[in-house]
């Protein structure tokens, strides 16, 4: 039994401090309070600890309702250590500095770790369990609304034009997927406003449109089907195949979720720029993707690669203001066209 | 015993109830409070969530030991095992929300107006909770507020959102939305209801936080001290007032820098492209932050002193001198700070915030706080109010 420890004591029902002395014995918390001469017992699994911290003052919850107020903290903490009361594991954790360290950098590793990895992969995995009518009607809302705004009108080419470019989608689509299935997709060429330029965009339901400006930036020699077309085009499939417009909104809604908790409740704006680079680093990737599925596919079909480089350059010209600095922000949701350019000459050969 | 009770001549002034003040000292520390919070985090993320109420009472707990009232610290008596029903309920709540979105909008809108009902309730009772089982000197806090009084104190901000849900049921249901035409002619007649119900929600805005002030205020419950609260609407629309035009105030002046700033910094950098443009932008930022700042340390710093300055209860009196300026100047330090540590200073800037918060209150008391007793009514009550979970964790507004 060791020394008696002498501690204030509210009772419960008065405001007023009394002295008490507490003593610890077998695990049991004894306390002499005023005018008795028997101690109160507590089991030691009833009472409330205080976790030790160099700020703030040590306090003791009785299961009666009282408590325990300890005015000299450093004389509690030797005491309560004889007595062998055990600090939570957290509270032994915060206490030493190298536990902090450690956790800090677990932390870290466990935020990249969800970058890196666990967000691209639930991402992934929650889209593959998207029922097909539901993308499908996702594509049809988006195109309904964007004819609704009044950016995809009808196209100004010629019917035979757009027929060729059917034909050798069709063609291209044939001969890459000869021993896995083809994605479900379907082409649109549209005239849209002038500031979306030559575009091209894939919806989860497969929709794939093609801006008229794309198609005739890319082939001003007539008829026959640019090459370049084709490899703009065997890109969105593979955004298609991919599902890469449902993991990106997964993905944004994830780091919106971990930003916002992250620092989200103190400062909304704070939280918006760093969750928005993010989400252009998956975007990079996807676009990456999709890149590689397109110089497979091409290759598969017999088209040169290298096509590609046209498609780049001739978008330079059309559309000088693009590769921005935006990238060096790292807000790009596109990676810069040298490497994407290098990507495919590396791949032709 | 003292020697002065045997001195009659240096007792104090005759005077049945002598005022003194309660000395109120806040003594956490971001640095203490860093370790506390990275550990927290590790242990909710390792355990996917599982220890978020364990770590909320770790948290709650850290802060009411350095809060000290007259030497006496708070003590939060919350079972977290019990706390964590309530978190389950709320995820519950917000994943059927979430989830229901992707079944259908009727089932989304169902859940919202669930939700919505809900509210006030589940914010009572949070409010409750934290209340009933935090003591201070072994005797509990309570809270008196009732459930029809937090519905009528919400009901100025149900009654827009009302109006919003009203219109869009009947203006867009049975719309074929495929037909452009059709589509256009319901938003536009449904449009000036829309702008009805946001009309409605600014001027009943003032009303809403001064009810919801008073209904708080009013039902705080100490021993037999009952809370009394004395600010009128008259109060809190003349703060809505000053407020609105420090915003208006606020972006004028941000328009008008912007429209002096960037044909000058086109003359002092020449066409440079994109370089003026990027830092153009920055600065547009910075100033426009440092606005947001302001605004929310206005509000933040006026609605504390107005609420605090009207609160008393029968020995209790608050007040509360919260400078806007201090408040403005540290939320601006504190961001600056988050950015550079990439959001590790925020257990820092949560102490620096509440330490000034708490530093701007002070308490008078009349008589001597020893004579004071538990009510009968707060001891049999505090039982009950385990039951109810803690919702949200709602602050005090302090």
């Amino acid at each position: 039994m060791q020394a008696r420890l002498s501690a204030q004591w509210f009772d419960g029902v008065s405001a007023q401090a009394q002295s008490c002395e507490l003593g610890w014995q077998d695990g049991t918390l004894l306390m002499w309070v005023p005018d008795a001469t028997e101690p109160r017992r507590y089991a030691s699994r009833l009472v409330v600890w205080p976790e030790r911290s160099r700020h703030g003052l040590r306090q003791l919850l009785l299961p009666d309702g009282a408590v325990v107020s300890l005015p000299d903290s450093s004389a509690w903490d030797s005491w309560a250590e004889a007595a062998g009361i055990a600090q939570p594991l957290a509270a032994r954790w915060a206490m030493s500095w190298r536990g902090v360290a450690l956790a800090l950098v677990l932390l870290v590793a466990t935020v990249l770790a969800a970058w890196r990895w666990a967000i691209p992969w639930g991402a992934q995995e929650l889209a593959g369990w998207v029922p097909e009518s539901v993308q499908i009607s996702i594509g049809e809302r988006v195109m309904r609304d964007l004819e609704q705004r009044g950016w995809l009108l009808p196209s100004e080419l010629s019917r035979e034009a757009r027929q060729g470019i059917d034909d050798a989608v069709a063609q291209m689509v044939r001969k890459a997927y000869r021993d896995t299935p083809a994605p479900r997709y379907q082409l649109h060429i549209y005239k849209a406003p002038r500031w979306l330029g030559p575009n091209a965009f894939a919806l989860p339901s497969g929709d794939i449109v093609v801006t008229d400006a794309l198609v005739t930036l890319l082939q001003s020699d007539g008829d026959s089907v640019s090459s370049a077309l084709l490899g703009v085009v065997a890109h969105e499939l593979g955004h298609v195949r991919e599902r890469h417009g449902l993991r990106l909104v997964f993905e944004a809604g994830a780091v919106g979720v971990l930003a916002g908790w992250w620092i989200g409740d103190y400062s909304a704006v704070l939280a918006g720029a760093p969750a928005l680079a993010v989400q252009a680093g998956y975007s990079r990737g996807h676009e990456r993707d999709a890149d590689a599925h397109a110089l497979r596919v091409m290759k598969d079909a017999g088209i040169d690669p290298r096509a590609m480089l046209q498609f780049f350059q001739a978008l330079k010209e059309a559309v000088p203001e693009r590769d921005g600095d935006a990238t060096a922000f790292g807000l790009a949701t596109h990676p810069v066209d040298s490497e994407r350019m290098r990507f495919f000459e590396d791949g032709a050969r | 015993m003292s020697e002065a009770l045997t001195k009659p001549q240096e007792a104090p002034v005759n005077n049945d109830s002598p005022k003194s003040q309660l000395a109120l000292a806040f003594t956490a520390s971001g640095s203490e409070y860093f370790r506390i919070w990275v550990v927290n985090l590790l242990l909710i993320i390792v355990t996917l969530g599982f220890f978020m109420p364990f770590a909320k009472v770790r948290r709650l707990r850290y802060f009411y030991a350095n809060t000290l009232i007259d030497q006496q610290p708070l003590a939060f008596h919350g079972d977290p095992w019990k706390m964590l029903r309530g978190y389950l309920l709320m995820l519950l709540l917000f994943g059927g929300y979430a989830v229901s979105g992707y079944v259908s909008p009727w089932a989304a809108l169902g859940v919202f107006l669930l939700l919505a009902l809900l509210w006030p309730a589940l914010w009572r009772s949070s409010v409750r909770f934290r209340l009933h089982n935090t003591s201070w000197r072994g005797l509990r806090f309570g809270f008196a507020g009732d459930t029809a009084d937090a519905y009528k104190a919400m009901l100025p901000l149900f009654l827009p959102g009302l109006i919003f849900v009203a219109a869009n049921t009947w203006f867009l249901s049975g719309v074929d939305d495929s037909d452009p035409q059709a589509m256009k002619e319901a938003l536009e007649a449904q449009l000036p209801w829309i702008l009805l119900g946001f009309v409605l929600m600014a001027a009943l805005f003032p009303l809403c936080l001064q009810m919801i002030k008073r209904y708080q205020h009013q039902g705080y419950r100490y021993a037999d001290q009952q809370g009394q609260f004395s600010a009128g609407a008259g109060a809190f629309y003349k703060f809505g007032a000053k407020f609105i035009g420090l915003s208006l105030v606020g972006f004028i002046c941000l328009g008008v820098t912007a429209a002096v700033a960037v044909p000058l910094l086109g003359v002092v950098f020449g066409n440079t492209g994109m370089g003026g443009a990027v830092l153009i932008g920055l600065l547009f930022t910075v100033v426009y932050v440092g606005l947001l700042s302001l605004l929310g340390a206005y509000f933040t710093a006026r609605v504390q002193n107005l609420s605090w300055n009207a609160t008393r209860s029968q020995a209790l009196v608050f007040s509360s001198s919260l400078s806007v300026a201090s408040l403005t100047a540290l939320i601006m330090k504190n961001l600056l700070l988050m950015i550079v540590t990439l959001g590790l200073y925020r257990p820092f800037a949560v102490v620096n915030v509440m330490a000034l918060r708490l530093g701007a209150v002070e308490v008078e008391v009349e008589g001597n706080i020893d004579a004071w007793r538990a009510s009968a009514a707060l001891s049999t009550e505090a039982t009950s109010g385990e039951m109810a979970g803690d919702f949200f964790g709602i602050d005090m507004g302090l």
